[in-house]
């Protein structure tokens, strides 16, 4: 308990007297972004209709399209040499799953199960510029730009119903664009704050899918979206 | 007396209300949604989508702090979009509760942040669908659920407490809408996976005291 009471004493003192004076400091970030893309490729479609006749079988119909919105994590550094003047990195990692299973009671075998089955994984690592205003408010305001690099992304798709082989056809590779974003940040401890904001991001990218090691088709899209942002930020002292 | 409380207000270092009215110019985000496909199918077919829409808002903030506070806000959104003998309904309504800054705050200018928790009480969908029958029916679904919300924006003074804002607006709603018809002896389900989120650009009036 001692030695808590003297890491919180200990941070807090030296997070007063960097704010007080404006010095090069630290901050961390981890926070959720509520991603979704803004291209329509990989925007989701999850459709599935079912027809019951009088005669009491069912008729299905399914669709499923692109890969859809996702809760990412995201974990950012910023080094501020100045309020105004900051160098970002952050990392955050969108797992997407657009995923449907039914049952046609109609097909050929009774009880036939089909699957439908989208998923998209995109890490992206963002370095760029930092500011914010008066750190040593109550509530300021954040705001930076940068390159978004995407190490790796890996889209895969299933087309077939009833196949064996996942996925149909599927792509992998990187990319590489540009980010932006601004917030809000509130203290809720001398050096803890609370962290909102938005963040958008364009990745312009052309899309190789190949299917059983075979180009099988291109597609110009988007990795990037629009995200909101909640997390908590750590402001630290450097020497 | 309100005069005394707005001038208080207008110090920022009071506690107070700010309440705006305001329209939002909303887009989904969502293919569902925003729609412009069109599926005719050898057994039915159907018109997918339900626009864009202006939708009126009024929010109320609380300043327990002279620039944090907490929030709640209304909004109702209404869409109709129409498409050959298609024609597709919808309507929204928005509950949203949380937490709202302010920075920046000049004698003529400030800006603002919120986020919260949008809660949707009710939402109520229907699309016409011919079934082989030129009569048709129509599918509606009907429920509720929940996500996020996030604004930034700006306010310029206009005269003392009053101010005209301006804001963008992004939602992040994940649903599935169940739909469901019958026609004769026939029922038909329709399960959409999607979400209601967007995007929106609000302007309005908001006044402090």
């Amino acid at each position: 308990m001692k030695n808590l009471i003297f890491i919180i004493a200990f941070l807090t003192s030296i997070s007063s007297f960097s704010q007080e004076n404006n010095i090069k400091h630290f901050e961390i970030s981890v926070s959720a972004l509520f991603w979704t893309p803004t291209s329509t490729h990989m925007k989701a479609t999850n459709s599935l209709m079912s027809i019951i006749p009088p005669d009491s079988y069912t008729s299905s119909d399914a669709d499923v399209i692109g890969y859809g919105s996702c809760i990412a994590p995201k974990i950012q550094t910023n080094y501020f040499f100045k309020n105004y003047l900051g160098l970002s990195f952050g990392l955050n990692y969108l797992s997407i799953q657009n995923y449907l299973e039914f049952t046609d009671a109609s097909t050929p075998i009774t009880g036939e199960t089909n699957k439908f089955h989208n998923e998209a994984k995109i890490l992206n690592l963002q370095l760029g510029y930092a500011g914010q205003t008066n750190d040593y408010a109550r509530i300021h305001i954040y705001y930076g730009a940068g390159i978004n690099y995407t190490p790796y992304y890996s889209l895969k798709h299933n087309t077939e119903i009833n196949t064996n082989e996942f996925p149909s056809y599927s792509a992998e590779a990187w990319a590489i664009g540009a980010y932006i974003n601004a917030g809000m940040q509130i203290k809720i401890f001398p050096f803890i704050y609370f962290t909102m904001g938005l963040e958008y991001s364009y990745i312009p990218h052309t899309l190789k899918y190949t299917s059983f090691g075979a180009t099988d088709h291109e597609e110009k899209t988007d990795l990037g979206g629009i995200a909101g942002q909640i997390g908590l930020s750590f402001k630290f002292l450097t020497y | 007396m309100i005069i005394a409380l707005n001038i208080k207000a207008q110090d920022s270092t009071y506690k107070h209300f700010d309440i705006s009215t305001s329209a939002m110019y909303w887009s989904p985000l969502s293919v569902h949604l925003s729609g412009d496909y069109y599926t005719p199918g050898n057994l039915f077919s159907k018109f997918a989508g339900f626009g864009n829409t202006i939708a009126p808002t009024i929010n109320m903030i609380y300043y327990f702090k002279s620039n944090i506070g907490i929030s709640v806000a209304y909004n109702y959104m209404a869409f109709e979009e129409t498409q050959d003998e298609y024609k597709n309904i919808a309507e929204i309504h928005n509950l949203r509760f949380g937490i709202s800054g302010r920075v920046f705050e000049k004698p003529l200018f400030g800006l603002s942040f919120s986020t919260g928790i949008n809660f949707v009480p009710n939402y109520n969908f229907k699309m016409p669908m011919r079934f082989s029958n030129p009569q048709g029916m129509e599918l509606n679904a009907k429920g509720f659920t929940y996500g996020a919300y996030f604004n930034a924006g700006f306010r310029v003074r206009i005269y003392k407490g009053l101010s005209f804002i301006t804001s963008f607006d992004y939602t992040y709603i994940p649903v599935e809408l169940n739909y469901s018809a019958t026609y004769q002896n026939y029922e038909l389900v329709q399960i959409e996976k999607t979400n209601l989120s967007g995007i929106g650009i609000q302007t309005g009036l908001s006044f402090i005291f």
